[in-house]
Order: structure tokens, then C-alpha cells, then sequence
């Protein structure tokens, strides 16, 4: 009886461990893994192992092929094609994990009170939800950037809003199966206050769903910023980005294929790693694939 | 006369889920024959492997599941060998099946019309006015009024016991030799469920067709069947003729089973079978020797093989022939202990209750219950008689729109939070589903030591550790279990830390939802004997919701009758079972099917 | 009956409820929001008359309530103003290129139902199998990649390896027969090829749910036939999830389009809503929303008659 401890709730080890065998037991996440660790360590390291300044003009003659100077060619401007893949990793991840995590927060809190307080709040809040959810995101972002710029920071605030509403609507969805579990009457029933109940009854229930959506938006949104970038509607040159340097590249397509290849190989590859993560996880955790996931 | 089907020494197993190259046996050695015109009831609880013997039987094979050996012949055919495609041309035509759930077993998105005519299509190749005849004479045949409207309608469009019906009425299109019925009552209202069990009798032996009923409810089997085999861990561990409801048990299992099941003809305490069910075929011991009361040192070395007492009275126990028939070993009734009804605990008055988004009348609608000190009051209706709802006003989980509830003399507060603390303590709920009332993210301890951390925040956590043991200890559960999560958990052990919990608040009310139809007879019964334990242990009142009249009859000192949100009957469960006194109540208590058990043949 | 005008009835509200939503943003963002809605709409460099000229073309002495009614009003009589940019009629700018995204759109669509229809049915059915296993992964992969990298990577080899389709698809407007339609075949491949992943990965799912479902194993022991258990039984029931699946797609459809017109120059709304916001030709952007928006519900409109269609509870509710 050594082992036992009244208090103890969910056992962190418990669920690490369940990670853990998420991570070895599937061939998606285990390759998704992989891919995504590369990337975190391009994020992190990539400006120390580019060979030339991202963004300095005429390292080498523009639109050059692949050479051992310079591995992925050089761009229109004849800037070092490898570097600006190294570096631009950073920009890809930065926005729309800002974004997103600003969603889980605005969202989130609005989607888990809904669900849990149910009664006038969740009958109001579900009909505004529905209204804002019938937004074409991208439509809206557009109108957004056409009147305030292209600024990081407009981009950011505009992925969270349309996002929001769809974080809201799957943690209310989450929420509501468990408010209405019977052990959650129990802590009622024994004059339990809410805020309590939330913490340990509800929020260990629905953290598995929160973890597959977060996944699941940040893959959206990466690829959402990045459309942005191609669309030529976000990060301004000269900055490296995978989406915009497809936008400049994508003119010498005929003449100089690598600087196209290479942004998409690079974008392709995350989204797919973060796709196959997203995707075993939520078989993992047993999520119905079913629930219609609102892009 | 040779029987319609002969199933012969029938075993099968499913793959293991983890290592798949093992297989778990599941039905063994199974032997049966279907006569002409009569049913054989096959019994057992959940897991004994009934339903997976009958589907297996017409040649079935579920998902993951493998045919070890057997035979099972119709006419020439032996449906085990018989490929998949020939299996078709006989399934639907010369078998038939209807499953537990109607509601779940019709496609939804046909018309009655093309349910009935799929098969009389594929096996009689009918067409035309002469298709059309055959379903509406169908429809009438299974007492569907008005079959012309009836063809044009969506199941969804009928209750639950017409749709049974019409289930019936596609299984009996092509006038099969041989009727698998699998449940076909379970989930029903009583009064509906007397109702199928009518028309099923009525069908088999009208169309002579050769039935096998699968149910857990051995007096529902023992009014309408001819014969009974009763399974256990895979097994036929009995079977015997079933002469005028009446049965005389000789496998300590079916008497320990029929000590199990409460009767509403019976006063008095049901015994529980201690330890779990087994779910998979055992080699070479008894099945049963691990909870039987008669287990000797041979019972654990050796397989029982059926042995034959006459009259087609077979039993599968090593020492059935020393033991004889077996009596039973009921509690005797309990005298109602006078006074605890004399002060009042609980008294409600006036309730009416009502959800706020529907326009219909209340669902509880001026209902006055008064609960004594250390009595056990239960509140019986059908579903949706109002009666959770009640319970639900008085643990301050569902806000009345009047009436008035007095614990102890004083009013309670609606809202289970403007209650004290005290209140807290002495008003304790157990729920219907054992497997939603426990945080699958939290242990055992941590679970059961909650309300006391809450109720009783001066105590320290070491007094609260010992508690949590004394509880799993008066709940007869294994001090190991404390460190489990729910998941790991049987539904019968599930609902005893349900109850520690209760417990664990030191109540003087408890109140129980349906917290035994979830379970399994043999564990509905232990969970019974366990609430008339601790309650007289520590004269704790208890208000008892249940739709099961037979185990009102054995658990409830009075009982007070609903349907509709009304109360139409109150007094001591004696008077009521005997002289019940309205309509309703007599309805009731007039479907419900009753089993006398004899101790000699 | 009671049922399809109530069911109807609440759809078509939210119909108009979600158009007059898009138009309240589009406005407030545009309008209402910024500080001065002339300076966003003429940029840095306008002279002080213009902006005047602006703001009296807008109204934008008005109180909002005001202007906004005006706006939607013109909106709808088919008044859009003129261009910041181009001082073109928007109407001009606009109209034309409206069939060609419609077309382009359409077309994507009523090839990609039935494909993932087939798909998703196919392999529901071979759970587990190397069939299901490699085609559950291509569309996993597909789903998860941006629209214009497979935009980018049809053009690579249709148009810049093999040389068999043009590189862009301005030719939609202008070309002759031949080369009009060569100009809508990439982008309405790769609008396809976008779409179809998701709708086969609910297909699976959906068939699979209702294939586990118990009135399928009874009509199995009917006798039913495997392709009768499938189209009759299964697909029937696992369509309805799926139909409204389908109407969530729609605003997928619509970045789709958006995306894909700019990808391959194509010339569509989509194409001219990018390169007006790039430019802030606010008249131009908000028009192209509002007809988008018009279009969007229209579609989730047709979603809605076709789940009444299929669902008969819906109907006799």
C-alpha cells in the first residue's frame, strides 16, 4: 500500500505513459514525430546552421541551380535558397501559434463555460456560435487584411477570430458530454461549488480533446498563414517565409523549378507531419472521426 | 419426430484482442435440439456466451469470433459448413432471427412496406398485388391495427413494442422452420413485455415453426417456454422441461440463480452469488466451483460433464447425483422493524415539477411522499412516470415549481448549494449507470475519499485513509482495488464504490436511482443484499427508485406507486403486492411473469 | 408536411441571417472599424480632394446604421459603385467573372462527390486492408497539404513536364473552345483533388459506423445480398452525416476557388478579391464578398433540401 496516495488525481505518470505508447504505436505518429522534431530544430537553430544571410541580395548569380555552393540554387535575386528554407521555418510556426493559442484561450473559455453552465448562457451562446461558424474564414480574413494592412499582428488577430468559434464549438460539444455525467451530479449533489467541479471533475475529462484540437487548428492555421504568404497577403519581403517564397518564385517556375520545389516540399512536409500526429491522436484518444471538423 | 435443427457439441471462441494468435473459448460443447411448434428458453447472464451459441448455431459468424467444432443441422444442411452465399438463401426464409433493440434492428430509412417486402422478395420472389397481400396479412398477424397506414410509415414512427412487432412480422415473411429470438423483450415496459411474450408463444406454436428464446429473465422464460437450458461460462450447465412455470433446480448455478432473482410473489431478501461471472470456457474444472457453496476439492480438478436424469432433464455437475434437488436458500422475511416508520424523516408535499423548455404538462405532478426514520420507501413507475425526477427535486438537483420538501423538520433550500454542510452529509445519491458516476480520471481512494475531504474537512488525511479502507471493507470490495481507476473496474464493483462513496458521507437518507438494472441478476442481487446490510447497520433511510416490482417486492418496506407524475397508490409493499387496489397497479403487477420453484420433480 | 415548412422555414432564416452577418463585417471592417475608411481605401498618398470626394461618395458623414442600409440597398439593386483602382464600373469588373467561378466551382464539385463517395464506400468495406491502408493514407496526406501546393505540383507536371495543359489560365476568358476549356481543366483538377480526401475520409468513417450498426447484422441474417446490405441498408443512412459534411465543405470550396483562381491567374472573383485586397479596392472587395456570401448560402441551402430529401424525420416531424 506503499504506492497509494488519497490525493492523488490524475497520476501524471499515467498519462505520460499513455503519450508514450501513443507515440510508439503508431507508424503516423512516429513518423510525424520525427518530421516534426526536425522542424523544431530548424525553428530553433536554423539561423546559426544557414551557410548565408537569408536575406542578403546576391550571394550568387539569381535563379542559379543547385550547385554545392549554394544546395537549393538561389531565387530571383539571387539569395541563398537553402538558407531562406532554414530560416523560414521560424516565421511558419510564430504566427499561427500565436494565433491558435490565442483561439484556445478566447475560444476555449467561452466553448467549456457554454457547455458546462448550460441554461440561458449556452442557449445564447450556441446561436451566436452558429452565426459566426457560417463565416467563410478566409473571406473574412481577406476584408480584414484589404482594410488593416498585412502587419503580423492583423493576421494574428484575425486568425483568432474566425478560429474561436470553432475551438468554442468543439470544447462546448466536449464539455457538454461530460456535464451531464452522472459524477458530476455527485459532486453537485454533495454541495460542491463550480468552480471545484470544473477543475476536477471536468476539465481532466476533456484535456485529451482539447490536446487532439489543438493539433488539429495549429495544422489549419500553418497552412491557413501560409496561403496568406502565397497569397502575397502576409510576411512582406524580404523576410523568409516558405508561402512567400513561393509568391516570388513562382514566376520562374519553367526556368529555375528548385526555388518552387524546395518552399513546397518544406510546407507539404510539416502540414503532413502535423496531419498524421493529428490524425493518430485522435484515434488514440479515441475521438469520433465522425465529428465534422470545421476548418 | 426429428427435431428442426440439431446443434451438436457447438464450440466457438474469439480472438484474443491483445495476443491475436490466442483464442478465448466462449461457447463449448453446446447441444441442443429445436422441436416443431415448442421454444426452448436459453438463460444465462450477460457474458455466458447465449446470444454468441444462437448465432453461431444458424451459422453466423461475428466479427473475430472462430468456429472450433460443432454441427448444426437443418433438414440435410449442416449451416457450419455451409458457405455464405447458400447461407443467405436460408437466412431470412428457412431461419429467422429478431434482435434485443427494434428501434436499433429496423434500417430507419425504409418504409415498413420494404422491410416486410425484402424478404418475401429475395426467398419467395413475390411481386405485386400478391407481395402486397402477403405483407398486409403479415401485419395483421402480429396485431398491427391498421396495416394499410402501417406499410407507408417509418419504424421510427411506432413505440417500441409495435416496432418489436413488426420485427416479428419481417422474421415470420417466409414461414421459417427455424426463430432465433434474442432478447426480444429486454428494454421494454412491463405490460409490452407480457404483451410480445404473448404473441411470441401465439406465433410459435400457431405457425409451428422451432423457436429458441434468448433472455436473462428466467420466469419470463419459464412461463412460455417448453424447455430451459440455462448457460454458464459457455456452457449448457442445465436443462430441463419447463412444466407450468414451474422448475426444480439441480445445478447448484440455477438454484443459486433462482435465490438470485427477486419475485414479486415472494417477500424477502434475494441472495446474491458472491464473486464475478465467468466469461470464457473452462478446461479442467468447474466453471462454476470458484462461487458455488457446494465446491469440493474434485470440483476443482475435474470438468462436469452433463449427466442425464430422465425426461430430458440434463445437469453438468459432478455432484448433482449426491446433492439431489437443491432448496433454496432465500433470506426469510424480514419483519418490518415497527417504529422505524414512526418519526419522520423526509416529508414531501405538493412537489410539481416541469423542464423548462417543454411546453407538456409537469412531469411530477402533486406528488407527497414521507419517508420514516430508517425505512426503505421505494417510488415505482414505468419510464417516464416522473419518479428520477423526484428524486432529483429532493437532491436539489432539479428546481421544483412547488410544493414543499421538509428534512427533519425544516424546509429544504431548492438548490443543492444554498443547503449547510450538514444537509450535504445526510442527503446521499447513487446513481443508475455505474460506469458514468465514477471520474474515469480518478482512483478508487481518491473517489471514495472526496465527500469526506468536503463533509468533514477536520478530519486528517490519515483518518480519512483508514475510513477509505474500513468502507471498501464494509463494501466487500479488496483493499487493492483502492489504487485502481474506474475502467479497471466490473460494473458490480463499480457500483459498490458508488456506494462507499455514499457511505463514505455518513448519510441518514439515501437516495437510490435504478441502481441495480444496469446489473447482471447474480450481481443485482449481492448489490441488494449489501443496501439492506448497511442501511440496518447504521439506520439509514432510503428512498428506492426502481421500475423492477420484484425487487420493490424484495428490498422496500412501503412503496408508493406512480405513473404520469401522479402517485396512485401508497402503503406497506405487503398490502400493495397483495391487495393492490388501483387499476394500474394491478395491470402491473398482473404482466409480470412469475416462476414457483419446487425443490422435488 | 408541417415538417419540410418548419425545418424549410428555420433553414431559410439562417440563410438570411449568415448573408446579412457576412455583410455586417465586410462593413464594419471596411467602413465602420477603422478610423478613416477613406485614408485605408486611397493609401498614403491621396490628396486631401480625393479623400473628400471619397468620403462624400460613401456617405461617410452618415451615422453607420445609415450607411449601412444605403450600402446594402445599392447592393442589391445592383448599384456597386466604381473602382478606387481602375475607376471602372465594379459591376463591369465584377459580372463577367462571376459564371466562370460558379462553373469552375460546380464542376469541381459534382466530380468530386462521387468519387469520394466511391472511395469512402470502397474502403470502408476493406478495413484494414493494404487497399484501405494506402488509399486512407493518400488522403490523409492530400488532406493535409495547402490548396497551392497542389496547384503547384499539377502545374509542375501537366504543364511544365509533360506540356499537355497551359501554365495559367487566363484563356478562360478570352481563348477560343479548345484552349477555354483547357484553361478550367487544371484548376478544376486541383479544386477536386482538395476536396475529395475530406469527403472520403467521412464517407469511411460514416459507412463504417453504420456498417457496425445492428440493423445491418439483421439484415444480413435476412439473407440480404452484400451489395444490397451495402446500397440499400448502409450507404442510405451513412449519407446523411455526410450530405451535412458536405455543406461544411462549402466554405472550404469557396478558399478553394479563391486560392486556385490565383494560383493559375485564373479569371474569377477569387482571383480579383486577392488582388484587390492586395491593392485595397474596398468597393471591389466588398462587393466580391457579398456575392461570394450570396453564393455560399445558396449552396448550404441546396445541402439543407437535400438532408430533407433523405431524412425522413425531418419531413414528417
Amino acid at each position: 500500500m506503499a504506492t497509494f496516495s488519497i490525493s492523488s488525481r490524475t497520476t501524471p505518470h499515467h498519462r505520460l505513459h499513455r503519450f508514450a505508447v501513443f507515440l510508439i504505436d503508431s507508424w503516423e505518429a512516429r513518423i510525424g514525430g520525427v518530421i516534426l522534431l526536425v522542424f523544431v530544430i530548424m525553428t530553433v537553430f536554423g539561423s546559426v546552421l544557414a551557410p548565408y544571410s537569408p536575406i542578403e541580395i546576391a550571394v550568387g548569380l539569381p535563379n542559379e541551380g543547385m550547385s554545392t555552393a549554394h544546395w537549393l540554387g538561389t531565387d530571383v535575386l539571387g539569395r541563398d535558397t537553402f538558407s531562406r528554407i532554414l530560416c523560414g521555418a521560424r516565421s511558419i510556426i510564430i504566427v499561427p501559434l500565436v494565433a491558435t493559442m490565442l483561439a484556445f484561450v478566447l475560444g476555449g473559455i467561452f466553448g467549456i463555460a457554454s457547455g458546462y453552465l448550460g441554461g440561458r448562457f449556452d442557449a445564447v451562446g450556441s446561436r451566436l456560435l452558429e452565426i459566426l461558424l457560417a463565416l467563410p474564414p478566409l473571406l473574412v480574413v481577406l476584408v480584414v487584411i484589404a482594410s488593416f494592412g498585412t502587419s503580423s499582428t492583423v493576421i494574428i488577430i484575425s486568425v483568432m477570430l474566425v478560429y474561436s468559434p470553432r475551438v468554442a464549438r468543439v470544447l462546448r460539444g466536449a464539455a457538454l458530454g461530460v456535464a451531464t455525467k452522472e459524477y458530476i451530479q455527485a459532486a453537485q449533489a454533495r454541495g460542491e461549488r463550480r468552480l471545484p467541479i470544473l477543475l476536477r471533475e471536468l476539465l481532466p475529462n476533456i484535456s485529451s480533446v482539447v490536446l487532439v484540437e489543438f493539433a488539429v487548428r495549429l495544422t489549419y492555421a500553418i497552412i491557413f498563414v501560409a496561403t496568406l504568404n502565397f497569397l502575397g497577403l502576409g510576411v512582406q519581403p524580404p523576410s523568409p517565409n516558405w508561402g512567400a517564397m513561393l509568391f516570388e518564385s513562382r514566376v520562374t517556375i519553367i526556368t529555375n523549378p528548385i526555388a518552387t520545389i524546395a518552399p513546397t516540399i518544406a510546407i507539404s512536409t510539416l502540414a503532413v507531419a502535423i496531419g498524421l500526429l493529428a490524425d493518430a491522436a485522435s484515434r488514440r484518444f479515441g475521438l469520433d472521426d465522425t465529428s465534422e471538423i470545421v476548418r | 419426430m426429428t427435431p428442426a435443427l440439431t446443434v451438436h457439441n457447438l464450440t466457438v471462441g474469439y480472438l484474443d484482442r491483445v495476443n491475436t494468435t490466442e483464442v478465448n473459448v466462449v461457447v463449448r460443447d453446446v447441444s441442443f435440439d429445436l422441436h416443431s411448434g415448442r421454444l426452448l428458453g436459453l438463460a444465462g447472464e450477460s457474458g455466458s456466451g447465449k446470444s454468441t451459441a444462437a448465432l453461431a448455431a444458424i451459422g453466423y459468424k461475428a466479427p473475430g469470433s472462430v468456429l472450433i467444432s460443432g454441427r448444426s443441422q437443418l433438414g440435410d444442411v449442416d449451416l457450419l459448413t455451409t458457405s455464405v452465399p447458400d447461407l443467405r438463401n436460408i437466412w431470412g426464409g428457412q431461419v429467422a432471427y429478431v434482435a434485443q433493440d427494434a428501434s436499433q434492428s429496423l434500417s430507419p430509412l425504409m418504409r415498413v412496406e420494404r422491410l416486410l417486402a425484402e424478404p418475401l422478395r429475395l426467398h419467395l420472389g413475390l411481386r405485386g398485388p400478391a407481395l402486397r397481400k402477403r405483407t398486409l396479412a403479415l401485419l395483421e398477424g402480429v396485431g398491427i391495427t391498421d396495416p394499410e397506414s402501417a406499410l407507408r410509415r417509418f419504424p421510427y414512427q411506432f413505440s417500441g413494442g409495435q416496432q418489436q412487432r413488426i420485427a416479428l412480422a419481417v422474421a415470420m415473411a417466409c414461414e421459417p422452420r427455424v426463430l432465433i429470438l434474442d432478447e426480444p423483450t429486454t428494454g421494454l415496459d412491463v405490460t409490452t413485455q407480457a404483451q410480445i411474450a404473448k404473441l411470441i408463444d401465439r406465433l410459435v406454436k400457431d405457425s409451428g415453426t422451432a423457436a429458441i428464446l434468448i433472455s436473462h429473465d428466467l420466469a419470463l422464460l419459464g412461463t412460455i417456454c417448453d424447455e430451459m437450458a440455462i448457460m454458464y461460462a459457455g456452457e449448457i450447465v442445465e436443462q430441463a422441461p419447463a412444466l407450468a412455470n414451474k422448475v426444480a433446480p439441480r445445478h447448484p448455478y440455477t438454484a443459486a440463480l433462482l435465490d438470485a432473482v427477486p419475485r414479486v410473489d415472494e417477500r424477502g431478501l434475494v441472495v446474491g452469488i458472491p464473486g464475478l461471472p465467468a466469461t470464457t470456457a473452462v478446461n479442467n474444472c468447474c466453471a462454476f466451483a470458484p462461487r458455488c457453496r457446494f465446491t469440493t476439492d474434485t470440483c476443482r480438478a475435474h470438468h462436469p460433464e452433463l449427466s442425464d436424469y430422465g425426461q430430458g432433464h440434463t445437469v453438468r455437475c459432478l455432484r448433482s447425483a449426491e446433492l439431489g434437488a437443491l432448496s433454496s436458500q432465500r433470506h426469510p422475511p424480514v419483519a418490518s422493524v415497527l417504529g422505524s416508520n414512526a418519526n419522520t424523516l423526509l416529508e414531501i408535499q405538493g412537489l410539481v415539477c416541469s423542464y423548462r423548455d417543454s411546453h407538456s404538462p409537469p412531469v411530477v405532478d402533486d406528488v407527497d411522499i414521507r419517508i420514516g426514520g430508517s425505512e426503505i420507501v421505494a417510488l415505482v413507475g414505468e419510464s417516464g412516470s416522473g419518479k428520477s425526477t423526484a428524486l432529483r427535486a429532493i437532491a436539489g438537483l432539479h428546481r421544483p415549481d412547488a410544493g414543499e420538501i421538509i428534512y427533519d423538520g425544516v424546509p429544504l433550500a431548492a438548490q443543492v448549494t444554498k443547503r449547510p454542510r450538514t444537509q450535504h452529509r445526510d442527503i446521499q445519491l447513487i446513481f443508475q449507470d455505474p460506469h458514468a458516476s465514477l471520474n474515469p480520471r480518478h482512483t478508487v481512494a481518491s473517489i471514495i475519499d472526496r465527500p469526506m475531504s468536503i463533509l468533514f474537512p477536520e478530519r486528517s488525511a490519515s483518518d480519512r485513509r483508514e475510513r477509505v479502507y474500513d468502507l471498501l471493507d464494509q463494501v466487500r470490495l479488496d483493499a487493492r482495488i483502492a489504487a485502481r481507476y474506474p475502467h479497471q473496474l466490473s460494473g458490480g464493483q463499480k457500483q459498490r464504490v458508488a456506494i462507499a462513496r455514499a457511505f463514505a458521507a455518513e448519510p441518514r437518507l439515501l437516495l437510490c436511482d435504478e441502481i441495480v438494472s444496469a446489473l447482471d441478476v447474480s450481481v443485482q442481487a449481492s448489490i441488494l443484499e449489501l443496501i439492506a446490510e448497511l442501511t440496518s447497520q447504521t439506520g439509514t433511510a432510503v428512498l428506492f427508485v426502481t421500475h423492477d416490482l420484484a425487487v420493490v417486492r424484495a428490498i422496500a418496506e412501503r412503496v408508493y406507486v406512480m405513473r404520469s407524475g401522479v402517485i396512485l397508490e401508497e402503503g406497506s409493499t405487503d398490502s400493495v403486492f397483495e391487495h393492490p387496489e388501483h387499476q394500474y397497479t394491478i395491470d402491473l403487477l398482473a404482466a409480470v411473469p412469475r416462476l414457483v420453484v419446487v425443490s422435488r420433480d | 408536411m408541417a415538417g419540410i415548412i418548419k425545418f424549410g422555414g428555420s433553414r431559410l432564416a439562417f440563410a438570411v441571417i449568415t448573408l446579412m452577418a457576412i455583410s455586417v463585417v465586410t462593413f464594419l471592417a471596411t467602413n465602420v472599424v477603422p478610423a478613416d475608411p477613406a485614408r485605408v481605401a486611397l493609401g498614403k498618398f491621396a490628396t486631401p480632394a480625393q479623400i473628400e470626394a471619397y468620403n462624400e461618395q460613401q456617405g461617410l458623414e452618415e451615422p453607420a446604421v445609415k450607411r449601412y442600409v444605403i450600402w446594402v440597398g445599392d447592393a442589391i439593386r445592383g448599384d456597386w459603385g466604381t473602382s478606387v483602382l481602375s475607376k471602372q464600373q465594379v459591376t463591369d469588373m465584377v459580372g463577367p467573372r462571376i459564371g466562370r467561378s460558379l462553373i469552375l466551382a460546380l464542376a469541381a464539385m459534382l466530380l468530386a462527390i462521387p468519387i469520394a463517395f466511391l472511395l469512402g464506400v470502397y474502403t470502408a468495406q476493406r478495413i484494414g486492408r493494404p487497399s484501405d491502408l494506402a488509399i486512407s493514407t493518400v488522403t490523409l496526406v492530400v488532406n493535409s497539404l495547402p490548396e497551392f501546393v497542389v496547384g503547384i505540383a499539377l502545374i509542375f507536371v501537366f504543364a511544365v513536364q509533360f506540356g499537355i495543359l497551359p501554365i495559367e489560365s487566363s484563356g478562360a476568358s478570352m481563348g477560343s473552345g479548345i484552349s477555354q476549356i483547357k484553361a478550367y481543366l487544371l484548376p478544376m483538377f486541383t479544386l477536386t483533388i482538395v476536396l475529395v480526401p475530406y469527403i472520403t475520409r467521412m464517407v469511411r468513417a460514416s459507412v463504417r459506423d453504420i456498417s457496425s450498426q445492428p440493423f445491418v447484422r439483421s439484415a444480413a441474417l435476412r439473407g440480404v445480398p452484400h451489395r444490397g446490405l451495402v446500397w440499400r441498408h448502409v450507404v442510405p443512412n451513412a449519407s446523411l452525416p455526410v450530405v451535412n459534411v458536405i455543406a461544411l465543405t462549402m466554405a472550404e470550396l469557396i478558399a478553394g476557388v479563391v486560392i486556385i483562381e490565383t494560383v493559375f491567374s485564373f479569371p474569377g472573383i477569387g482571383q480579383l478579391l486577392v488582388s484587390s485586397v492586395g491593392s485595397k479596392d474596398i468597393p471591389v472587395v466588398q462587393i466580391i464578398t457579398l456575392v461570394i456570401g450570396l453564393g455560399f448560402v445558396v449552396f448550404n441551402l441546396l445541402a439543407d433540401l437535400a438532408v430533407l430529401a433523405l431524412n425522413p424525420r425531418l419531413r414528417s416531424r
